[in-house]
Protein backbone atom coordinates (compact mmCIF):
# COMPACT_ATOMS: atom_id res chain seq x y z
CA UNK A 1 0.00 0.00 0.00
CA UNK A 2 1.63 3.55 -0.87
CA UNK A 3 2.39 5.49 2.07
CA UNK A 4 -0.05 7.95 0.71
CA UNK A 5 -2.94 5.78 1.76
CA UNK A 6 -2.04 5.81 5.21
CA UNK A 7 -4.73 7.17 7.13
CA UNK A 8 -3.21 8.69 10.39
CA UNK A 9 -6.26 7.95 12.46
CA UNK A 10 -4.62 4.25 12.63
CA UNK A 11 -1.57 5.35 13.83
CA UNK A 12 -2.57 5.84 17.49
CA UNK A 13 -2.54 1.98 17.77
CA UNK A 14 1.14 1.08 17.22
CA UNK A 15 4.53 2.01 18.28
CA UNK A 16 5.29 3.18 15.07
CA UNK A 17 2.65 6.07 16.19
CA UNK A 18 4.35 6.73 19.49
CA UNK A 19 5.87 10.32 20.55
CA UNK A 20 3.94 12.52 18.11
CA UNK A 21 3.30 14.67 20.62
CA UNK A 22 6.08 17.22 21.36
CA UNK A 23 4.54 18.55 24.32
CA UNK A 24 5.07 16.99 27.59
CA UNK A 25 1.65 16.72 30.11
CA UNK A 26 -0.29 17.98 27.27
CA UNK A 27 -3.23 15.65 29.38
CA UNK A 28 -1.87 17.85 32.18
CA UNK A 29 -2.41 14.77 34.52
CA UNK A 30 1.02 15.76 36.25
CA UNK A 31 0.84 18.28 39.23
CA UNK A 32 4.16 17.94 41.22
CA UNK A 33 3.60 21.54 43.18
CA UNK A 34 0.08 20.36 43.76
CA UNK A 35 -0.97 23.52 42.53
CA UNK A 36 -5.04 24.40 43.06
CA UNK A 37 -5.78 27.85 42.37
CA UNK A 38 -4.75 31.45 43.34
CA UNK A 39 -6.93 34.65 42.89
CA UNK A 40 -5.53 38.20 41.92
CA UNK A 41 -2.12 36.87 40.38
CA UNK A 42 0.02 39.68 39.37
CA UNK A 43 2.90 37.51 38.36
CA UNK A 44 3.61 34.01 36.46
CA UNK A 45 2.33 31.05 37.43
CA UNK A 46 3.77 27.31 37.47
CA UNK A 47 0.74 25.31 37.17
CA UNK A 48 0.49 22.21 36.12
CA UNK A 49 3.56 20.59 35.50
CA UNK A 50 5.46 22.39 32.03
CA UNK A 51 2.14 25.03 32.11
CA UNK A 52 2.76 28.56 32.92
CA UNK A 53 0.45 31.52 33.19
CA UNK A 54 2.63 33.71 31.57
CA UNK A 55 1.94 37.75 31.71
CA UNK A 56 3.22 40.98 30.49
CA UNK A 57 3.43 43.76 32.64
CA UNK A 58 0.05 44.91 34.74
CA UNK A 59 -2.19 42.49 34.72
CA UNK A 60 -4.56 40.96 37.26
CA UNK A 61 -5.85 37.34 37.12
CA UNK A 62 -7.45 34.23 38.69
CA UNK A 63 -5.92 30.88 37.62
CA UNK A 64 -6.78 27.13 38.63
CA UNK A 65 -5.62 23.92 37.93
CA UNK A 66 -9.10 21.04 37.89
CA UNK A 67 -9.44 17.27 37.90
CA UNK A 68 -12.25 16.31 35.19
CA UNK A 69 -14.81 14.10 36.97
CA UNK A 70 -13.91 10.25 36.43
CA UNK A 71 -15.97 8.58 33.58
CA UNK A 72 -16.39 11.92 31.54
CA UNK A 73 -16.89 11.89 27.81
CA UNK A 74 -17.14 16.43 27.19
CA UNK A 75 -13.26 15.76 26.76
CA UNK A 76 -12.63 11.89 25.78
CA UNK A 77 -9.60 10.74 27.92
CA UNK A 78 -8.69 13.95 29.75
CA UNK A 79 -8.24 14.04 33.40
CA UNK A 80 -6.86 17.62 33.90
CA UNK A 81 -7.72 21.26 32.23
CA UNK A 82 -6.14 24.49 33.27
CA UNK A 83 -8.28 27.82 33.71
CA UNK A 84 -7.89 31.46 33.29
CA UNK A 85 -9.98 34.41 33.92
CA UNK A 86 -8.49 38.27 33.53
CA UNK A 87 -9.76 40.27 35.93
CA UNK A 88 -7.83 43.59 34.67
CA UNK A 89 -4.74 44.33 32.55
CA UNK A 90 -3.15 47.56 31.75
CA UNK A 91 -3.62 49.07 28.06
CA UNK A 92 -0.92 48.15 25.15
CA UNK A 93 0.89 44.82 25.54
CA UNK A 94 -0.28 43.50 29.06
CA UNK A 95 -1.58 40.23 28.92
CA UNK A 96 -1.73 37.00 30.36
CA UNK A 97 -1.66 33.56 28.44
CA UNK A 98 -1.19 29.82 28.71
CA UNK A 99 2.12 29.15 27.60
CA UNK A 100 4.61 25.53 27.45
CA UNK A 101 8.02 26.20 26.46
CA UNK A 102 9.55 23.46 24.61
CA UNK A 103 13.29 22.68 24.80
CA UNK A 104 15.41 23.57 21.75
CA UNK A 105 14.17 26.07 19.24
CA UNK A 106 15.35 24.40 16.09
CA UNK A 107 12.34 21.87 16.88
CA UNK A 108 10.23 21.35 14.14
CA UNK A 109 11.92 24.83 12.21
CA UNK A 110 11.37 24.78 8.57
CA UNK A 111 8.39 22.28 9.14
CA UNK A 112 4.43 22.24 9.19
CA UNK A 113 2.71 22.08 12.80
CA UNK A 114 -0.70 21.28 13.92
CA UNK A 115 -1.68 21.85 17.12
CA UNK A 116 -5.14 20.50 18.60
CA UNK A 117 -6.34 21.07 21.95
CA UNK A 118 -10.30 21.56 23.36
CA UNK A 119 -11.33 24.48 25.07
CA UNK A 120 -14.07 26.60 26.35
CA UNK A 121 -15.59 29.76 27.61
CA UNK A 122 -15.62 29.71 31.49
CA UNK A 123 -17.83 32.60 31.91
CA UNK A 124 -21.79 31.42 30.91
CA UNK A 125 -21.67 32.89 27.08
CA UNK A 126 -19.34 32.84 24.31
CA UNK A 127 -16.24 35.32 23.28
CA UNK A 128 -14.00 35.62 20.65
CA UNK A 129 -10.55 36.55 21.22
CA UNK A 130 -8.27 38.65 19.05
CA UNK A 131 -4.31 39.90 17.78
CA UNK A 132 -5.19 43.21 19.38
CA UNK A 133 -2.39 45.24 20.20
CA UNK A 134 0.45 43.04 19.94
CA UNK A 135 1.88 41.65 16.50
CA UNK A 136 0.22 37.81 16.93
CA UNK A 137 -2.76 35.96 17.33
CA UNK A 138 -4.22 34.80 20.75
CA UNK A 139 -3.05 31.29 19.45
CA UNK A 140 0.74 31.22 18.18
CA UNK A 141 3.85 29.73 18.70
CA UNK A 142 7.27 31.71 19.14
CA UNK A 143 10.79 30.99 18.35
CA UNK A 144 12.76 32.15 21.18
CA UNK A 145 16.67 32.45 20.28
CA UNK A 146 17.73 32.59 24.24
CA UNK A 147 19.62 35.25 25.71
CA UNK A 148 23.94 35.31 26.06
CA UNK A 149 25.82 36.40 23.24
CA UNK A 150 24.14 38.33 20.49
CA UNK A 151 21.25 35.96 19.34
CA UNK A 152 18.54 36.38 17.33
CA UNK A 153 15.45 37.97 18.04
CA UNK A 154 12.33 36.06 18.35
CA UNK A 155 9.90 35.28 15.46
CA UNK A 156 6.23 34.50 15.96
CA UNK A 157 3.98 32.76 13.66
CA UNK A 158 0.24 32.72 14.11
CA UNK A 159 -1.86 29.48 14.49
CA UNK A 160 -5.11 31.87 14.47
CA UNK A 161 -5.14 35.27 14.23
CA UNK A 162 -8.96 34.88 16.12
CA UNK A 163 -10.42 32.37 18.39
CA UNK A 164 -14.22 31.95 19.61
CA UNK A 165 -14.24 30.65 22.70
CA UNK A 166 -18.06 28.35 23.16
CA UNK A 167 -19.59 27.26 26.51
CA UNK A 168 -19.56 23.87 25.78
CA UNK A 169 -15.89 21.63 25.06
CA UNK A 170 -15.11 22.24 21.48
CA UNK A 171 -11.70 20.75 19.73
CA UNK A 172 -9.86 23.35 18.00
CA UNK A 173 -7.10 22.60 15.14
CA UNK A 174 -4.64 24.82 13.34
CA UNK A 175 -1.98 23.84 11.47
CA UNK A 176 1.08 26.62 10.70
CA UNK A 177 4.38 26.39 9.40
CA UNK A 178 7.27 26.91 11.31
CA UNK A 179 9.93 29.20 9.80
CA UNK A 180 13.73 28.08 9.29
CA UNK A 181 16.24 28.31 11.41
CA UNK A 182 18.79 28.61 9.07
CA UNK A 183 21.24 31.85 9.50
CA UNK A 184 20.09 32.27 12.55
CA UNK A 185 22.14 32.63 16.54
CA UNK A 186 20.90 30.95 19.51
CA UNK A 187 22.27 31.99 22.42
CA UNK A 188 24.90 30.66 24.50
CA UNK A 189 23.48 30.77 27.80
CA UNK A 190 21.43 27.31 26.76
CA UNK A 191 17.75 28.53 27.58
CA UNK A 192 16.54 28.71 23.59
CA UNK A 193 13.37 27.72 23.36
CA UNK A 194 9.58 27.19 21.07
CA UNK A 195 6.75 28.51 23.02
CA UNK A 196 3.10 27.23 22.69
CA UNK A 197 0.82 29.95 23.36
CA UNK A 198 -3.17 29.86 24.13
CA UNK A 199 -5.38 32.25 24.85
CA UNK A 200 -3.54 35.71 24.71
CA UNK A 201 -5.85 37.91 26.98
CA UNK A 202 -5.42 41.79 26.91
CA UNK A 203 -7.15 44.58 28.82
CA UNK A 204 -10.48 44.21 26.40
CA UNK A 205 -10.90 41.21 27.58
CA UNK A 206 -11.39 41.53 31.00
CA UNK A 207 -13.73 39.44 32.56
CA UNK A 208 -13.32 36.44 30.01
CA UNK A 209 -12.19 33.29 31.32
CA UNK A 210 -10.81 30.15 29.45
CA UNK A 211 -10.67 26.01 30.40
CA UNK A 212 -8.17 24.33 28.07
CA UNK A 213 -7.52 20.66 28.12
CA UNK A 214 -5.77 17.65 26.45
CA UNK A 215 -3.29 19.96 24.25
CA UNK A 216 -1.29 18.69 21.17
CA UNK A 217 1.63 19.48 18.69
CA UNK A 218 2.75 17.50 16.42
CA UNK A 219 4.74 17.40 12.94
CA UNK A 220 2.69 17.61 9.65
CA UNK A 221 -0.60 19.10 8.44
CA UNK A 222 -2.98 16.29 10.38
CA UNK A 223 -4.31 16.36 13.92
CA UNK A 224 -3.84 12.69 14.46
CA UNK A 225 -5.72 11.03 18.04
CA UNK A 226 -4.41 12.64 21.28
CA UNK A 227 -1.59 10.67 22.30
CA UNK A 228 -1.94 9.10 25.86
CA UNK A 229 1.61 8.23 27.63
CA UNK A 230 1.46 6.69 30.54
CA UNK A 231 1.73 8.44 34.02
CA UNK A 232 4.95 7.28 35.02
CA UNK A 233 6.20 7.66 31.32
CA UNK A 234 5.05 11.51 31.69
CA UNK A 235 6.20 12.40 35.11
CA UNK A 236 9.68 11.43 33.94
CA UNK A 237 9.81 13.76 30.92
CA UNK A 238 8.19 16.53 33.53
CA UNK A 239 11.23 15.71 35.92
CA UNK A 240 13.69 16.59 33.83
CA UNK A 241 12.45 20.54 34.13
CA UNK A 242 10.69 19.85 37.90
CA UNK A 243 11.00 17.80 40.63
CA UNK A 244 9.64 17.67 44.01
CA UNK A 245 11.64 15.68 46.34
CA UNK A 246 9.35 15.10 48.84
CA UNK A 247 6.09 13.10 48.60
CA UNK A 248 4.73 12.69 51.77
CA UNK A 249 2.22 9.65 53.19
CA UNK A 250 -0.75 10.32 55.60
CA UNK A 251 0.78 10.74 59.33
CA UNK A 252 3.36 8.61 58.69
CA UNK A 253 7.08 9.57 58.42
CA UNK A 254 8.72 9.76 54.79
CA UNK A 255 12.58 9.12 54.45
CA UNK A 256 14.02 11.07 52.05
CA UNK A 257 17.84 10.32 51.67
CA UNK A 258 20.62 8.93 54.19
CA UNK A 259 22.64 12.03 55.73
CA UNK A 260 26.50 11.69 57.05
CA UNK A 261 27.03 13.72 59.90
CA UNK A 262 30.02 16.08 58.70
CA UNK A 263 30.64 17.52 62.14
CA UNK A 264 28.55 17.66 65.37
CA UNK A 265 26.15 20.24 64.07
CA UNK A 266 26.24 19.69 60.51
CA UNK A 267 24.75 16.66 58.50
CA UNK A 268 25.17 16.46 54.42
CA UNK A 269 23.45 14.31 51.62
CA UNK A 270 23.84 14.06 47.81
CA UNK A 271 20.88 13.58 46.08
CA UNK A 272 20.57 12.26 42.62
CA UNK A 273 17.78 13.37 39.91
CA UNK A 274 15.86 11.30 38.78
CA UNK A 275 17.06 12.18 35.26
CA UNK A 276 19.19 14.51 34.40
CA UNK A 277 17.75 17.87 34.32
CA UNK A 278 17.67 20.42 31.55
CA UNK A 279 19.46 23.12 34.00
CA UNK A 280 21.33 22.98 37.38
CA UNK A 281 18.23 23.92 39.31
CA UNK A 282 17.17 26.06 41.83
CA UNK A 283 16.29 24.63 45.29
CA UNK A 284 13.66 25.65 47.58
CA UNK A 285 11.93 24.06 50.50
CA UNK A 286 8.94 24.56 52.74
CA UNK A 287 6.85 24.89 54.68
CA UNK A 288 8.61 24.86 57.92
CA UNK A 289 11.92 23.62 59.76
CA UNK A 290 9.35 21.34 61.56
CA UNK A 291 8.43 19.42 59.43
CA UNK A 292 11.42 17.55 58.57
CA UNK A 293 13.40 15.80 60.82
CA UNK A 294 17.21 14.76 60.87
CA UNK A 295 17.56 10.98 62.70
CA UNK A 296 21.49 10.47 63.61
CA UNK A 297 20.74 8.09 66.73
CA UNK A 298 18.24 11.25 67.76
CA UNK A 299 15.29 12.96 66.17
CA UNK A 300 15.78 16.90 65.36
CA UNK A 301 14.32 19.77 64.09
CA UNK A 302 16.64 20.96 61.27
CA UNK A 303 17.42 24.54 62.29
CA UNK A 304 18.79 25.88 58.83
CA UNK A 305 18.77 23.63 55.80
CA UNK A 306 21.09 24.83 52.34
CA UNK A 307 22.86 23.97 49.07
CA UNK A 308 26.56 23.17 48.74
CA UNK A 309 28.76 23.66 46.01
CA UNK A 310 28.14 24.08 42.64
CA UNK A 311 24.83 23.25 40.96
CA UNK A 312 24.59 20.11 38.40
CA UNK A 313 22.55 18.49 36.06
CA UNK A 314 22.16 15.27 37.82
CA UNK A 315 22.54 16.48 41.91
CA UNK A 316 22.90 18.15 44.44
CA UNK A 317 24.49 18.63 47.93
CA UNK A 318 22.31 19.88 50.74
CA UNK A 319 23.41 20.38 54.06
CA UNK A 320 21.12 20.56 57.35
CA UNK A 321 21.94 22.30 60.63
CA UNK A 322 21.28 19.56 63.22
CA UNK A 323 22.93 18.08 66.23
CA UNK A 324 24.43 14.96 65.38
CA UNK A 325 27.79 12.67 65.91
CA UNK A 326 30.36 13.65 64.07
CA UNK A 327 30.86 10.84 61.36
CA UNK A 328 27.72 8.85 61.84
CA UNK A 329 24.99 8.09 59.13
CA UNK A 330 21.54 8.66 59.51
CA UNK A 331 18.77 9.78 57.22
CA UNK A 332 16.31 13.03 56.84
CA UNK A 333 12.56 12.53 56.58
CA UNK A 334 9.92 14.44 56.47
CA UNK A 335 6.88 14.58 58.55
CA UNK A 336 4.13 16.94 57.46
CA UNK A 337 2.06 17.32 54.28
CA UNK A 338 3.47 20.67 54.64
CA UNK A 339 6.84 19.68 53.28
CA UNK A 340 8.19 20.33 50.16
CA UNK A 341 11.96 19.96 48.45
CA UNK A 342 11.32 21.49 44.78
CA UNK A 343 14.28 21.40 42.09
CA UNK A 344 13.13 23.65 39.35
CA UNK A 345 14.93 24.26 35.88
CA UNK A 346 12.22 25.41 33.97
CA UNK A 347 12.39 27.64 31.42
CA UNK B 1 11.32 36.70 29.75
CA UNK B 2 9.82 36.85 33.53
CA UNK B 3 10.23 39.63 35.55
CA UNK B 4 10.84 38.76 39.25
CA UNK B 5 10.51 40.66 42.33
CA UNK B 6 13.57 39.64 43.99
CA UNK B 7 15.51 40.70 47.32
CA UNK B 8 17.89 39.48 50.02
CA UNK B 9 20.21 38.25 47.41
CA UNK B 10 24.02 36.88 48.80
CA UNK B 11 26.27 34.33 47.67
CA UNK B 12 26.51 31.25 49.41
CA UNK B 13 30.38 30.02 49.57
CA UNK B 14 31.03 26.11 49.10
CA UNK B 15 33.97 24.67 52.09
CA UNK B 16 36.58 25.79 50.31
CA UNK B 17 35.38 29.36 50.65
CA UNK B 18 34.36 30.19 46.60
CA UNK B 19 30.82 31.52 45.74
CA UNK B 20 29.02 28.49 44.81
CA UNK B 21 25.65 29.91 44.58
CA UNK B 22 22.86 32.53 45.85
CA UNK B 23 20.24 32.66 48.40
CA UNK B 24 17.61 35.21 47.49
CA UNK B 25 13.79 35.77 48.15
CA UNK B 26 11.70 35.50 44.68
CA UNK B 27 8.76 36.71 44.33
CA UNK B 28 8.18 35.84 48.04
CA UNK B 29 9.88 32.62 48.27
CA UNK B 30 13.20 31.91 49.17
CA UNK B 31 15.35 29.73 46.94
CA UNK B 32 18.67 29.11 46.34
CA UNK B 33 19.86 29.64 42.67
CA UNK B 34 22.86 28.12 41.08
CA UNK B 35 25.30 30.07 38.89
CA UNK B 36 24.14 28.63 36.10
CA UNK B 37 23.14 31.13 32.54
CA UNK B 38 20.58 28.49 31.83
CA UNK B 39 19.04 28.60 35.25
CA UNK B 40 16.19 31.57 34.90
CA UNK B 41 16.39 32.66 38.58
CA UNK B 42 19.94 33.16 37.92
CA UNK B 43 19.69 34.79 34.55
CA UNK B 44 17.31 37.31 36.00
CA UNK B 45 19.46 38.08 38.71
CA UNK B 46 21.81 38.92 36.52
CA UNK B 47 20.20 40.99 34.13
CA UNK B 48 18.65 43.13 37.88
CA UNK B 49 22.07 42.99 38.69
CA UNK B 50 23.82 44.26 35.59
CA UNK B 51 20.88 46.94 35.18
CA UNK B 52 22.22 48.34 38.65
CA UNK B 53 18.63 47.75 40.09
CA UNK B 54 20.04 44.49 42.31
CA UNK B 55 23.26 43.34 44.76
CA UNK B 56 24.40 40.33 45.64
CA UNK B 57 25.67 40.56 48.93
CA UNK B 58 28.66 38.88 50.11
CA UNK B 59 28.76 35.86 52.07
CA UNK B 60 28.72 35.46 55.30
Amino acid sequence: MALSKVDPNFLNVSQVGGRRNILINGNMEVNQRSFSSNTGRTQFTYAGDRWIFAKNDVVNYDSSYNSFSVGQTDVPGAKAYHEFTLNSAGSGTDFVRLEQRIEDVTTAAGEQVTLSFWARSNTGSGFTLDADGITAGPVEIMQYFGTGGTPSSVVETDFATSITLNTTWTKYTYTATLPSVSGKTIGTDGNDHLRLIIGTMMDDDAGNGIQIAQVQLERGDTATPFEHRSYAEELSLCQRYFNNIVDYYGTNVTGLFMTAAYATDNTYTVYQYPVEMRAPPTFSYGGAYTDFKSRHGNNVTPSNITTHGYGSKRQIALGFTATATAGSAGWMESVSSDAYMYLDAEF
Amino acid sequence: MESMNITNAQYIEDMDGNNSSIKATIDGNSVFVPLSEGNRHYAEIMRQVNEGTLTIADAE
